[in-house]
């Protein structure tokens, strides 16, 4: 079921595009309907990008496009043509973890694991405008984010300890 | 929930744009995709092609004259929200952009694509609306203008045509000098992504901000989803003005907007309790924008 | 097909650890889910795979008169369509949860509920099968729906023809002197209230990847379903195979369940029909997110109260009648005992002897009920603890001073219910004392969110803050046996006996490896609950080696027996029974190895330290030399052993009415003692919970970290029900919240600090003293946020008699004062 499979037919027009993702390039040549979502997961194999509702709410597929967190599921691949793509899988170096990452798991903000993926994005995305974000400011950046496991408490603290951890490696 | 094929257009220019708008049947135009990736996801819409005008530069610019906001249409909320010129200068704008759905969805979502989209519970065409706002329209034909308030007709229903292109809304500046205006967009939300219940946008000016009571001279209030299109009642803007603030006014406001309003009922908020939230917002609304007018 | 967990990256353990349970050890799941590399069933894609879709329809209630599917057939890149009849020519229906009932996995003659599926369209990807879709043209009849649970059941109109009945189960239990108490009583208060359809909504979605195997003649199937070694048999009698040729597994990383996903072999069954239908090609089938809320086979309780209270001038409580509609849509499947459960906790903490429990299920035309986190128990909580507000109210009495004078006493411990189930341990008007004193020291003091001249500034401003003080049971460990009471003979029970108690054990197992590593299989399936690390901890406590020389992976259906599984808050009293029979037989038999290789008794060597040694300490052979030892020699494997453990109150003979009468038996008894401090703006009707405060005892605590995580995701589940979540339908039957635009999840923007404070009361059935838990903060959440909201509101004589308190209905509320 990969999109290499999906051969230009009349009714299924296609065209090639190329971008970096996680660092590396990637071309393909796709139809125009394929959502980002679609094509990080299947063509570029990156199951870290998570699709949970795919109309915009749930955030579990929320990657950075060109330094900008978006909700993967709401854009079509072709828009992306000559962009650049971070992805969970782009973050840690040499196999380890982000500490990001690695505060997620001290502090246990993750259950079943499903919108992780976007809250550590979104994560990242915060504290890259604000390393030490008061109570408020995590609240309204991870708003784009459902979890449905944690209640949000741990993920808080996840916060505070990457933000930490991040200072300490500056 | 995957969109019929469609061919995809990106062009880098206006002139562009409008050129395949015309040549091409069963097009959209496609600007942040927040609202239209959903219709096309559920099908409900099906166009044969796709203009991606995310490309055109020239449609992205918040640019202020003392008579004028102007806003190209492809400028994301996110930007909006964080302009310091609007901030100090139409608050009204920043804040109504700054409560569109959450924090991802602002980064990409356009006012030109919002107000295009025209959903009554939208909360730039009540801004429009209320401040009296025009739009700049682009055709094959050249641009042209439409008030706010000839623009919506009906229900997602306006008076562009299929081969236009927004390109900018324009606010006149000049009945809201800063030092004498407070402006405030609210209203209820219930969740961080979901549509408003119903929105607010309220604008006051006084005579004397330095004075003990200060006159409100000039109100504004514009309406989101208190009827099948953005709604300003006058009657209630009169019934604050000419006096300073009080509560017997605001009361009366109030009770004007509950009873001219015509909202549609909807899961957990029926036709009467959104006149409540008309009445109270709307008083709400008033009282903020006196506040900040007065500071 | 059961999948290996990788062992990659762990945070390494602490090599003098005392011991590993009672720790909150992280989590070995994580790794691979921060990373990207957990699989869940969205990501799983074989060779040659082929996409399935659905189409559903529109129509509550309808007649199929014709289908059309001959444009879709003709494309050339269709590979295969399904109707209801090619279905029935082949197969067969799958079971419900009631003897008298069947469902098509696709709809045969006429459709019952908006999302029914029609057909099935198998090719490449979901983009081209959605074109096909399309494609497909269904002409319908159109009939009335019928979408008023109370008015259904005067059987007007049949959900189902061939029932005769929108009514196919009800019971009216009555224990002790029911009419009696009333009569008799001072006061008789009579209220009702409303429990929204409401349900777990995880953030993934259903998923299966099913692949029938001709040569075998077998079925492969992988699936995100819950239970799945308990509800194969949804799957394989559709089928017409087998048990042992279907083989259900379940990856090891489910996004979150909460029992949603107990019902959904609907799309096992259909996927697997496609597959063999395509000669073995495997086919693979994902919900999306509008299906799951529209009609993906997941909604829950949804239900009507009538509550009857009888109390004398003092406040004691001298009599219950619970009674209750509960709308179960168009079939009722397995989780339709989710109307019995609250028999576990009929009472709630209270000392109530003479009590009613009087339920009608009843069908309409929507989506069917799942099990939801509480399985019932929460709504029940809430209509109770809603009428006890009410009764404390209309007596002038402070409802804390009427709650703790009707609770059960520490001395009346272990105490038995009427309804036949016994809670265990704990003091419960202590607990309610001590969440009273915390909140009222942290809160009332200056700066509080209580501070009476802040309350008094707040409601100047329109706005009214309340606080209440309630106590709540958390039934856990459920046995087995009574779960199909609905599908028993009612008036053969009677005459059981214990000998036709048919309990579930908890089966686990382990095999050495040749590099000494443990790796142990669960015969059950997770979705975030932290088994692997849970069974780590217990089997490296058991075994005195290091979690990380422990592998836990999962068995599928064929290779694991029928068990219960992970549900009803089970699995830490089952699994540490679990673990601690295995590693005593693991301990054995790796003595017996030795004994044998040394050609000693076995009362000369001793295991100590994942290792067995000769009592004279001059040898001794590791993991890795009894592997090799035991792979040389003949016979059984001394380095496999397996442990089945039975339900922990078997033996105990109080339990005995409850088991042999088939009422829910749940021996151990979580409380929470909650105090959620609400907010009312009273000219909007918005409620903000501004902090919410929670006691909470499950006993021992095997990994504290994962339960206080569990209470405050349960806690967050229990505030998105109180408040925002609902699945409404208009009188046509049409859904009305079919994305999460309408369906209203909570975000970091409702959801506020959450203040949890642990006890350990342990419980003294089970081995370690742990108590269930799981379902707690969902089960206590909203009849505490309720009773919040009723103190809040008390100057206006109002309650929340309806579950979502959404803006509007307080509004409602305060229009008609």
């Amino acid at each position: 079921m990969s999109m290499d499979d999906v051969s230009a037919a009349p009714d299924r027009p296609t065209q090639e595009i190329s971008l970096t993702v996680n660092g590396e390039d990637v071309t393909a040549e796709i139809e125009p309907r394929v959502k980002l979502s679609d094509f990080l997961r299947n063509y570029v194999d990156l199951n870290g990008v998570r699709v949970g509702c795919e109309h915009g709410v749930c955030g579990a597929c929320t990657v950075s496009f060109d330094g900008d967190l978006i909700k993967s599921c709401m854009m079509y691949a072709v828009q992306t043509d000559g962009g650049e793509i971070v992805t969970v899988e782009g973050l840690g170096e040499d196999g380890s973890l982000h500490p990001i990452q690695e505060a997620f798991h001290e502090e246990h903000a993750l259950q079943c694991g499903f919108c992780t993926s976007g809250f550590v994005m979104s994560t990242k995305d915060l504290l890259e405008e604000d390393p030490d974000p008061s109570q408020e400011k995590m609240e309204a950046h991870l708003s784009s984010n459902i979890c449905r496991c944690t209640g949000y408490q741990n993920i808080y603290d996840a916060v505070r300890t990457a933000a930490t951890k991040m200072e300490e490696d500056d | 929930m995957k969109p019929s094929a469609f061919e995809y257009h990106r062009p880098e220019t206006v002139e562009e744009a409008v050129t395949l708008l015309t040549d091409l049947s069963e097009a959209e135009l496609m600007a942040g995709n927040q609202s239209l990736s959903i219709v096309m996801a559920n099908r409900l819409a099906d166009p044969d092609h796709i203009i991606d005008i995310n490309a055109i530069d020239e449609l992205s610019h918040i640019d202020t004259t003392t008579d004028t906001v102007d806003v190209g249409a492809l400028t994301r909320h996110r930007d909006i929200a964080n302009s310091p010129v609007l901030k100090e200068n139409y608050a009204v704008l920043p804040e109504a952009a700054g409560q569109i759905a959450g924090p991802t969805v602002r980064n990409r979502g356009t006012i030109g694509g919002s107000i295009g989209e025209a959903d009554p519970a939208g909360n730039y065409p009540c801004v429009l609306i209320a401040m009296d706002g025009e739009l700049e329209l682009a055709s094959t034909d050249g641009r042209r203008t439409v008030d706010a308030d000839d623009y919506f007709i009906a229900y997602m229903m306006t008076e562009i045509e299929e081969t236009e292109l927004i390109t900018a809304a324009r606010f006149p500046r000049e009945p809201f000098p800063a030092s004498r205006t407070g402006m405030t967009f609210l209203g209820q939300k219930r969740a961080a992504q979901t549509w408003p219940t119903l929105s607010v946008a309220g604008a006051v000016r006084v005579d004397n901000p330095e004075s003990t009571d200060p006159v409100v001279e000039e109100a504004r209030i514009g309406l989101a989803n208190a009827a099948d299109i953005p709604l300003r009642i006058e009657s209630v803007e009169t019934a604050i003005e000419g006096e300073p603030l009080g509560d017997a006014a605001l009361e009366n406001a109030g009770d004007i907007a509950y009873e001219q309003v015509s909202p549609a009922g909807e899961m957990h908020a029926d036709e009467t309790y959104k006149r409540e939230l008309a009445r109270e917002y709307t008083k709400r609304a008033f009282r903020t924008a006196y506040d900040r007018a007065v500071a | 097909m059961s999948r290996s967990e990788p062992a990659i990256d762990e945070i390494q353990d602490e090599p003098d650890e005392e011991t590993f349970v009672g720790t909150g050890l992280n989590r070995v799941e994580d790794h691979r889910i921060l990373t990207g590399d957990a699989e869940y069933i969205h990501d799983i894609t074989p060779e040659a795979c082929l996409s399935m879709g659905l189409l559903r329809t529109t129509h509550a209630h309808a007649d199929i008169v014709d289908i059309d599917t001959s444009a879709a057939k003709e494309h050339p890149d269709c590979d295969l369509v399904l109707t209801g009849e090619d279905v029935a020519a082949e197969y067969n229906p799958m079971p419900c949860g009631l003897n008298s009932m069947s469902e098509w996995a696709l709809a045969r003659d006429t459709v019952r509920f908006v999302g029914e599926p029609v057909a099935l369209v198998v090719a490449t990807d979901r983009y081209v099968v959605e074109d096909l879709i399309d494609r497909i043209d269904v002409e319908y009849d159109t009939k009335d729906a019928i979408t008023d649970p109370v008015t259904a059941r005067q059987d007007e109109t049949l959900v189902h023809e061939e029932l005769g009945t929108n009514v196919p189960d009800s019971e009216r239990l009555t224990f002790g002197e029911v009419d009696a108490a009333f009569e008799d009583a001072d006061n008789v208060i009579e209220s009702q209230y409303s429990w929204g359809r409401i349900s777990g909504v995880p953030l993934e979605t259903a998923g299966v990847v099913a692949e029938y195997d001709e040569e075998t003649d077998s079925f492969d199937i992988d699936c995100n379903i819950q239970l799945h070694t308990l509800v194969d048999d949804t799957i394989y009698e559709p089928l017409g195979y087998d048990a042992d040729d279907v083989r259900l597994s379940v990856p090891p990383d489910v996004g979150g369940s909460y029992g949603t996903k107990i019902a959904i072999h609907r799309y096992c069954t259909l996927a697997a029909m496609a597959s063999q239908q395509l000669d073995g090609r495997p086919v693979k089938y994902v919900e999306d997110r509008i299906e799951n809320l529209q009609g993906g086979d997941m909604h829950s309780s949804d239900r009507e109260y009538m509550m009857r209270l009888a109390y004398d001038d003092d406040g004691i409580i001298r009599g219950l009648d619970v009674n209750f509609i509960d709308d179960f849509g168009a079939y009722p499947r397995y989780p339709v005992n989710q109307a019995l459960k609250p028999l576990s906790v009929v009472t709630n903490a209270y000392n109530i002897e003479p009590v009613r429990y009087n339920y009608e299920l009843v069908l309409t035309n929507k989506t069917a009920q799942t099990a939801y986190r509480g399985f019932g128990v929460d709504p029940h909580l809430y209509a109770l603890e809603s009428v006890v507000d009410d009764a404390a109210y209309d007596l002038g009495m402070d409802p804390y001073e009427f709650r703790q004078q009707n609770l059960i006493q520490p001395e009346q411990m272990p105490y038995k219910l009427p309804s036949k189930n016994i809670y265990d341990s704990g003091d419960f008007p202590e607990a309610l004392a001590r969440i009273r004193e915390l909140v009222e020291s942290e809160e009332r003091a200056e700066g509080g969110l209580l501070e009476p001249d802040i309350v008094e500034k707040k409601r100047d401003e329109g706005k009214y803050r309340g606080v209440s003080y309630t106590v709540h049971i958390e039934p856990g460990v459920s046995g087995a046996d009574w779960t199909d009471r609905q599908r028993s003979d009612r008036d053969e029970l009677t005459d059981r006996e214990m000998d036709d108690v048919d309990e579930l054990p908890e089966h686990l197992r382990c095999e050495l490896e040749a590099d000494g590593t443990v790796r142990t299989y669960l015969a059950t399936d997770s979705s975030g609950q932290g088994h692997q690390t849970l069974v780590k901890q217990l089997l490296a406590d058991q075994l005195e080696i290091l979690p990380s020389d422990i592998e836990v992976d999962y068995l599928d259906s064929v290779e694991a027996p029928t068990e219960y599984g992970s549900a009803a808050s089970r699995m830490a009293v089952m699994l540490s029974g679990a673990t601690e029979g295995l590693g005593e037989t693991v301990v054995d038999n790796l003595e017996q190895l030795a004994a044998r290789h040394w050609d000693v008794d076995q009362d000369l060597v001793t295991y100590r330290d994942g290792a067995v040694e000769r009592d004279d300490k001059t040898e001794r052979l590791s993991r890795i030399d009894l592997f090799e030892i035991d792979m040389e020699a003949d016979g059984d494997r001394l380095t496999y052993a397996e442990y089945d453990y039975e339900h922990p109150v078997l033996d105990i003979e109080a339990f005995g009415e409850a088991f042999t009468q088939k009422y829910p038996v749940y021996p151990t008894a979580a409380f929470a003692a909650n105090a959620p401090i609400v907010e009312v703006d009273i000219e909007t009707g918005e409620i903000e919970v501004l902090k919410f405060y929670s006691l909470r005892d499950c006993g021992t605590q095997l990994n504290p970290t994962i339960v206080e995580g569990q209470a405050h995701g349960g806690l967050a589940q229990g505030i998105g029900a109180a408040l925002l979540e609902e699945f409404s339908y208009d009188e046509s039957g049409q859904p009305q919240a079919v994305t999460l635009f309408d369906y209203l999840l909570p975000s970091t923007k409702n959801i506020p600090e959450m203040h949890l404070e642990h006890s350990e009361t342990p419980s003294p059935f089970t081995a370690t003293g742990a108590k269930g838990t799981g379902e707690g903060g969902m089960i206590d959440g909203p009849a505490s946020i309720a009773t919040a909201i009723n103190r809040a509101l008390e100057p206006f004589d109002i309650t929340a008699d309806r579950i979502p308190v959404t803006p509007d209905r307080v509004r409602k509320k305060l229009r008609e004062e």
